[in-house]
C-alpha cells in the first residue's frame, strides 16, 4: 500500500518535471518578446530595459489596426471551423466507419491540399474569385481558409470515428432515443474529445494563414497576420513583440479551456491519423 | 368476507386458467395432424390477409380478432447481405412473458434476426407484428424493445444512474421520478448503491446487470439479449442465468435471447428456436428437442451421438443388433433411429425381454459427474451409453443395454443425396400425417 503510495507520487513528480520543461521550451522564445514588449528600448549594454507600457497602449489604438485585424481573424477563424466542422463531421463518419470502394483514394484526395503549396493554386483560385467577386471580402477569405481545414478536420474526426463503436448508437436507439437524441445525447458527448482537437486544429491553422488571406483578401480583408507582418516592416521591435503576444493569445485561451479534453486518449487517438 | 370470496373466485379462474391451458397442450400433443394443418391454414390466412395488412399499413393495425392475433410474431423473414443470404424465409410466433432462445451455431443468421427484430437491420422480405401491429416501418426507439447487447455498452461518459435512467430521460421523465426508478431498478440487480459510480469502475457482470437493469427500466414489451452472457466467464454466467429468470418472472416480459450455447437456451428459455444457415430447423421446448430432434443435424448439435439405421414396421425398429419398440410414432420402411446417451441403461444380467440389446463394452471414459461407455453389439451396432459414475464395468465385459421404448426416436431415411429433397418433402408429410409435432410453422 505504502509502497505503490510512493510510487505514484514518485511518478507524479517525474511527470511534473516534463511538463514543465516541455512548457519551458515552447514558451522560453517567447520571454524576449514578453519583455520588449514592456522596455522603451532595450539595447546592448543595458542589462535591464526601462520598463514602459507605450506599446500595449499605442496597440489599442486604432491607428495600427490590431483591433480591426484582431476582430476579423476571430470571425475568419470561427466561420472557417464551424463550416469544416460542419463538412468533417459527416466526412470523418464516412471515411472512419463505412467501408466503401475508393476510400483510401478519398484519403489521399483530403491531403492533396496539404501536400501541394498553396503557391501553386493560388493564382487559378484566386482568378476564380474574382470572377465570382468574391475577391477582397470576407467570404471568399473564408472559402479559401477551408481549403486547409477541411482536410485537416476531416482526418482527425474520421480516426475518432474509427475509434468510436457505433452500437452505442443502436444500444440508445433501442432504449428509445431519437436519431437526433442519440447524436445530442451519445455521439456527440463520446466524440466530443476528437471534436475538440480537430476545431483546434482548424482554428489555429485558419489563424496564422496568412499567404491566403494576403493574396484572396487583396489587402481588404485585414487580419491579425497581416497586422503583424506590417508591424514587421514598420521596424518597431516593442510594438511588433506586442502584436506578437497578442496574436497567440486566443491559442492559448482556446488550449486551456481544451486542455481536459485534450487529456482523453480519443483526442491523442484523434492525432494517430494527421 | 366479501375479500376472501374475491381470492377464492380468482383462485377459481386460475385453476380454470390453468386447466384450459393443460388442455390446450394436451390437444396440441396429441393432435399434431389438427395442429399442423392448422398452421398451414393459418399461413395461408396470412398470405391472403397480406393484401389487407399492406392496405392498413399506413396506421399499422390489422383488423382482425384479438384472440387470432399472436403477441409477436416473424412472418417470411428474409435478410440477404450483398447477395449471400443471412436469414431464409422465417416464421416464428411468441406468445407473451414468453422465453424464447433464438440458437444456431455463429454466423446461422441469429443476430440478424434480432436486429431486424430490434429494427436496426431492415428485412429483406416478410413481416414484424407486435400485438397486431406491423412494425416493418416503425423506428427502433418506438418499438417498445429494449435491446442487450454481449458488451454491456454502458454509456461512458454518464454515471451508473444516468445510464439506467437513460431511457426514461428520453422520454422526458422528470428527474426526481426517473432517479427514484433506476435507483430502484439497480437495487433489484444487487447493485444499490452503485448509482453514482462510473461505469469503468465496474466488472464484466456488473456491467452486464446495468445493462439489463436500463433496458427493463423502460419496462418494454419485449427484451432482447444478444449474447449477453458469452464475455462472462463459467462461474458469473450461471449467477446471471438466475439473475435474467429471476427478473423475467418478476417483470413477466417477454424475452427473446440469442445464444450460440445449447446449454445456456435450454436453461434460460421455454422454448428454443434452432437456426442453421439462416433457416429454421426446428422451435421447440428444450425437452423436445433433445428427445425428440426434426433430424441428425438437430440432435447432434445438442450432442446426440448414437445414430443407426433401421427397418421400421410400425412401432417395430429393426436394428443390426435385433428388434426394438418404440412408442414414437409409427412408420414403415428405411428410417434413422436416435437414442439419448443418458438414456441407454446398462445392466449386467438380463432382466427383461424388451429392448435389450447383448453389447460388449469397449471403451470407458470417466468424466466426472458421467461414465462414458462405448459399447458394441456382436452385429457391429455402436453405442454410446452415459451412466452414472458409480456403476462401474470393465472393459472387454459383456452386458446388455436397456433402450427404452420412450427413449427411442426415428424419421425416415432419404435413399441416397440426389432423392434428398423428394425424402424431405414426404417427410413433412409424414410428419403431418403422423403423432408428432414440432411447432416451427415452417422448418425446411
Amino acid at each position: 500500500m505504502s509502497y505503490t503510495a510512493t510510487n505514484s507520487k514518485a511518478r507524479n513528480t517525474t511527470r511534473k518535471l516534463f511538463l514543465w520543461l516541455i512548457i519551458g521550451v515552447l514558451f522560453l522564445p517567447f520571454l524576449p518578446l514578453l519583455i520588449w514588449s514592456f522596455a522603451q528600448d532595450w539595447y546592448f549594454p543595458q542589462l535591464v530595459p526601462q520598463w514602459t507600457l507605450e506599446h500595449w497602449r499605442t496597440l489599442l489604438t486604432a491607428s495600427t489596426k490590431v483591433a480591426q485585424g484582431f476582430g476579423q481573424s476571430l470571425a475568419i477563424a470561427l466561420l472557417s471551423t464551424g463550416f469544416s466542422l460542419l463538412v468533417g463531421m459527416p466526412a470523418g463518419r464516412a471515411l472512419g466507419l463505412m467501408d466503401f470502394p475508393g476510400k483510401g483514394a478519398i484519403k489521399l484526395f483530403l491531403l492533396l491540399p496539404i501536400i501541394v503549396s498553396p503557391l501553386a493554386t493560388l493564382m487559378g483560385i484566386q482568378f476564380m474569385l474574382i470572377r465570382l467577386g468574391l475577391s477582397g471580402t470576407l467570404a471568399g477569405v473564408v472559402l479559401v481558409h477551408l481549403l486547409p481545414t477541411i482536410p485537416y478536420m476531416t482526418l482527425v474526426l474520421s480516426s475518432v470515428y474509427a475509434n468510436f463503436d457505433p452500437d452505442y448508437e443502436i444500444q440508445a436507439r433501442s432504449l428509445g432515443a431519437t436519431s437526433f437524441q442519440v447524436l445530442q445525447q451519445v455521439t456527440l458527448p463520446l466524440i466530443a474529445p476528437g471534436v475538440v482537437v480537430g476545431a483546434l486544429f482548424a482554428f489555429l491553422i485558419s489563424w496564422n494563414e496568412f499567404l491566403l488571406t494576403f493574396f484572396v483578401g487583396s489587402g481588404r480583408v485585414f487580419t491579425l497576420p497581416m497586422v503583424l507582418f506590417t508591424a514587421l516592416q514598420g521596424g518597431n521591435t516593442g510594438l511588433t513583440a506586442a502584436i506578437a503576444i497578442t496574436s497567440i493569445l486566443p491559442a492559448l485561451v482556446f488550449l486551456f479551456f481544451s486542455s481536459r479534453a485534450l487529456n482523453n486518449d480519443a483526442a491523442i487517438g484523434g492525432l494517430g491519423n494527421v | 368476507m366479501s375479500k376472501d370470496q374475491g381470492i377464492r373466485e380468482q383462485e377459481i379462474r386460475d385453476q380454470g386458467l390453468k386447466h384450459e391451458r393443460s388442455e390446450n397442450s394436451m390437444s396440441q400433443d396429441k393432435t399434431s395432424h389438427a395442429k399442423t394443418s392448422q398452421d398451414k391454414i393459418s399461413q395461408d390466412r396470412m398470405a391472403t390477409d397480406k393484401t389487407a395488412t399492406d392496405k392498413t399499413a399506413t396506421d399499422g393495425v390489422i383488423q382482425s380478432q384479438p384472440a387470432q392475433t399472436p403477441f409477436f410474431c416473424l412472418q417470411q423473414l428474409t435478410k440477404s447481405f450483398r447477395g449471400i443470404p443471412a436469414v431464409q424465409d422465417v416464421w416464428l410466433e411468441v406468445k407473451a412473458g414468453e422465453r424464447l432462445a433464438l440458437l444456431g451455431p455463429s454466423g446461422c443468421g441469429k443476430s440478424t434476426t434480432l436486429q431486424m427484430i430490434a429494427g436496426v437491420l431492415r428485412p429483406d422480405a416478410g413481416q414484424i407484428f407486435l400485438e397486431g401491429r406491423l412494425l416493418n416501418q416503425v423506428q427502433p426507439e418506438q418499438r417498445n424493445m429494449a435491446l442487450v447487447l454481449q458488451k454491456g455498452l454502458l454509456f461512458p461518459h454518464l454515471s451508473v444512474g444516468e445510464n439506467v435512467a437513460f431511457g426514461l430521460k428520453m422520454r422526458g421523465m422528470n428527474r426526481t421520478e426517473r432517479e427514484q426508478r433506476a435507483i430502484a431498478m439497480l437495487d433489484q440487480v444487487q447493485l444499490g448503491g452503485f448509482a453514482n459510480r462510473d461505469p469503468a469502475e465496474l466488472s464484466g457482470g456488473q456491467a452486464q446487470r446495468v445493462a439489463l437493469a436500463r433496458s427493463l427500466v423502460i419496462q418494454p414489451k419485449i427484451l432482447l439479449l444478444d449474447e449477453p452472457l458469452s464475455a462472462l466467464d463459467a462461474s458469473l454466467r450461471s449467477s446471471m442465468q438466475e439473475l435474467i429468470l429471476r427478473l423475467q418472472e418478476e417483470t413477466g416480459v417477454t424475452l427473446i435471447v440469442v445464444t450460440h450455447d445449447q446449454a445456456e437456451a435450454v436453461v434460460i428459455s421455454d422454448r428454443i428456436a434452432l437456426m442453421f444457415d439462416g433457416c429454421l430447423r426446428q422451435v421447440d421446448t428444450p425437452e423436445r428437442l433433445y428427445q425428440q430432434p426434426a433430424d441428425e443435424g438437430v440432435a447432434r448439435f445438442f450432442g446426440g451421438v448414437n445414430f443407426f439405421c433401421a427397418e421400421a414396421e410400425s412401432h417395430k425398429l429393426t436394428l443390426p443388433g435385433g428388434d426394438v419398440l418404440t412408442t414414437a410414432y409409427p412408420q414403415q420402411g428405411p428410417v434413422q433411429v436416435t437414442v439419448r446417451p443418458e438414456r441407454v441403461h446398462l445392466l449386467a444380467d438380463q432382466i427383461c425381454g424388451t429392448n435389450l440389446l447383448p453389447v460388449t463394452i469397449i471403451q470407458n471414459r470417466f468424466t466426472g459427474t458421467l461414465r462414458h461407455l462405448s459399447l458394441k453389439t456382436a452385429a457391429g451396432l455402436n453405442l454410446q451409453s452415459w451412466v452414472p459414475p458409480s456403476l462401474n464395468f470393465t472393459v472387454g465385459q459383456t452386458a446388455f443395454a436397456h433402450l427404452p421404448p420412450d427413449a427411442l426416436w426415428s424419421w425416415p431415411l432419404p435413399a441416397n443425396s440426389s432423392a434428398s429433397k423428394r425424402a424431405t418433402s414426404m417427410r413433412i408429410r409424414q410428419k403431418s400425417e403422423g403423432h408428432r409435432s414440432t411447432s416451427a410453422s415452417k422448418e425446411y
